[in-house]
């Protein structure tokens, strides 16, 4: 859920957690899927600089490519020996999938209406996100668009709907 | 055999006897056809008389408690079933029959099994799991076995499940008891399922099934089958052999699994979004019913009913669903 929500770190420390219980318990084939989902998580590139810091710094960029790499072969390994042949195709087609969004909202729309949702306005969204005054006017107006809103409220009420906030 | 005991018990005015005779006739129609046996009117009437017959205070009470717990739980009474069984169970403690208490134990531990009464129950299997079997018939014995195992690995305690349903198995080799095999025959497609021998735990499925009707027990062989094989056919990629064996709660889930989402979308807002209670002390809508449906709502990326389900689960310690469609 917080993959989908887009809360990369939160997601990251809940597939953590999932390995061990797996691991302990254990439970082969729930473990092999979270390794993948683990690395769809580290290797999507909307969330990868999230992962790496604000920064986005290179070292942290390829520990995590690493670390991903490493999770989707065990996983692909698991799955071929379990022949677990639905989640085999989806880790050798390449673990990058955009999460899918209400409405059609990209990633950045989604991230814009949450703050807009919290209140804040498109010059503190401009500061919190590290991007133009007028870019921000560009999402708010794509965000309203696609969400059939007529403004920044009824924007914050479709995110608090569809539990985007 | 059922009738005749009851009408002699009525001649001779002992309700006592009247009241087992009719719990007699629950326990085989409920052996024979499993749950959905509970929703017949067959059911209906033997569990109202066995509860008429049956005097406060007394284990017939109790028994009938149970009966009535079942009864109505699975005829859309969830909560009322799941008070029968606390009172059954409560009841049960103060008597000195241990087939009673365990019949009351296994109604709880196999109706409570919304979130809020995890640790009630984990307490419970705890208790049981130690306490002396002198006394209960196998079929009880191993009914409410697997149910404290069940408990175990729904906490992560695989060691202490596995430790239980070994007891269980020795209890069904030893008895050749047909429910108490079938009992054994789906905690060990469970734990091939776990390890990952996914086609075992299928083929086990449909041994399960088999021998049901080998035995006379069609109806349980078949719901412990879709137990057993509903997790590996969708690991497996066989989500359509997964849809035929699953109730109306668990469609989304293999829907989901088979890429139709414009099917699961609307049965998870039918399903949920008109259900006033979400996650309140009076939801007695079962652990794996709505884990089912919250993994049907994250694959297709249904955020409102996700978010709903999840709140449900926020804090508790629940690890896995146990037996049923296990995750």
């Amino acid at each position: 859920m917080a993959a989908l929500l887009g809360r990369a770190d939160e997601a990251r420390g809940y597939y953590q957690t999932a390995l061990e219980v797996c691991r302990e318990m254990p439970f082969r084939p729930e473990e092999a899927l979270t390794h993948l989902q683990l690395a769809e998580l580290l290797l999507d590139p909307s969330t990868g600089p999230a992962l790496s810091g604000a920064e986005g710094s290179g070292q942290g960029k390829n520990q995590d490519r690493a670390e991903a790499l490493e999770h989707l072969e065990t996983a692909i390994a698991e799955f071929r020996e379990m022949k677990m042949q639905p989640s085999l195709e989806r880790a050798e087609a390449g673990p990058v999938r955009a999460p899918t969004y209400p409405a059609g909202l990209s990633q950045r729309e989604v991230e814009v209406l949450r703050l807009i949702s919290a209140g804040k306005t498109d010059r503190e969204i401009a500061e919190e996100l590290f991007i133009s005054f007028r870019t921000v006017g560009n999402h708010v107006r794509n965000i309203l668009n696609k969400t059939n809103t007529a403004n920044r409220t009824e924007a914050a009420t479709f995110a608090a709907h569809q539990g985007l906030t | 055999m059922a009738p005749e005991a009851l009408s002699l018990a009525e001649d001779l005015g002992d309700s006592t006897r009247a009241s087992r005779a009719c719990g007699l006739a629950v326990t085989l129609i409920y052996r024979t056809g499993g749950t959905e046996a509970l929703r017949t009117s067959e059911a209906a009437q033997w569990v109202e008389r066995a509860d008429r017959y049956a005097k406060p205070g007394t284990v017939e009470r109790a028994v009938a408690d149970a009966f009535l717990a079942l009864l109505r739980f699975y005829n859309d009474r969830s909560e009322e079933g799941v008070a029968h069984a606390g009172k059954a169970l409560e009841l049960a403690r103060r008597l000195d029959d241990p087939e009673a208490f365990w019949q009351a134990a296994h109604a709880w531990l196999f109706l409570a099994k919304a979130p809020q009464h995890g640790e009630e129950v984990l307490r419970l299997a705890d208790e049981l799991a130690i306490r002396p079997r002198t006394g209960v018939s196998a079929p009880r014995l191993t009914s409410t076995m697997c149910e404290i195992g069940s408990t175990f690995l729904a906490w992560g305690q695989r060691g202490r499940a596995e430790e239980v349903w070994r007891e269980m198995d020795e209890v069904a080799q030893r008895t050749g008891n047909p429910t108490a095999l079938l009992f054994s025959m789906l905690a060990n497609a469970i734990f091939a399922s776990l390890d990952g021998r996914l086609e075992d735990a299928v083929a086990m499925g449909q041994s399960m099934s088999n021998r049901g009707g080998e035995l006379g027990i069609s109806g349980s062989a078949e719901r412990f089958s879709s137990f057993a094989s509903v997790r590996p056919l969708l690991y497996l990629g066989k989500g359509d052999d997964a849809l035929l064996q699953v109730s109306v709660f668990h469609r989304a889930l293999c829907l989901a699994h088979l890429g139709r989402q414009e099917e699961v979308m609307p049965l998870l807002e039918e399903l949920l979004l008109a259900r006033p209670d979400i996650g309140s002390d009076e939801d007695e809508t079962r652990t794996e019913r709505d884990i089912s449906m919250l993994e049907a709502a994250v694959l297709v990326g249904h955020r409102e009913v996700a978010g709903l389900l999840l709140r449900r689960f926020a804090d508790t310690g629940l690890r896995l669903t146990g037996y049923i469609h296990n995750t």
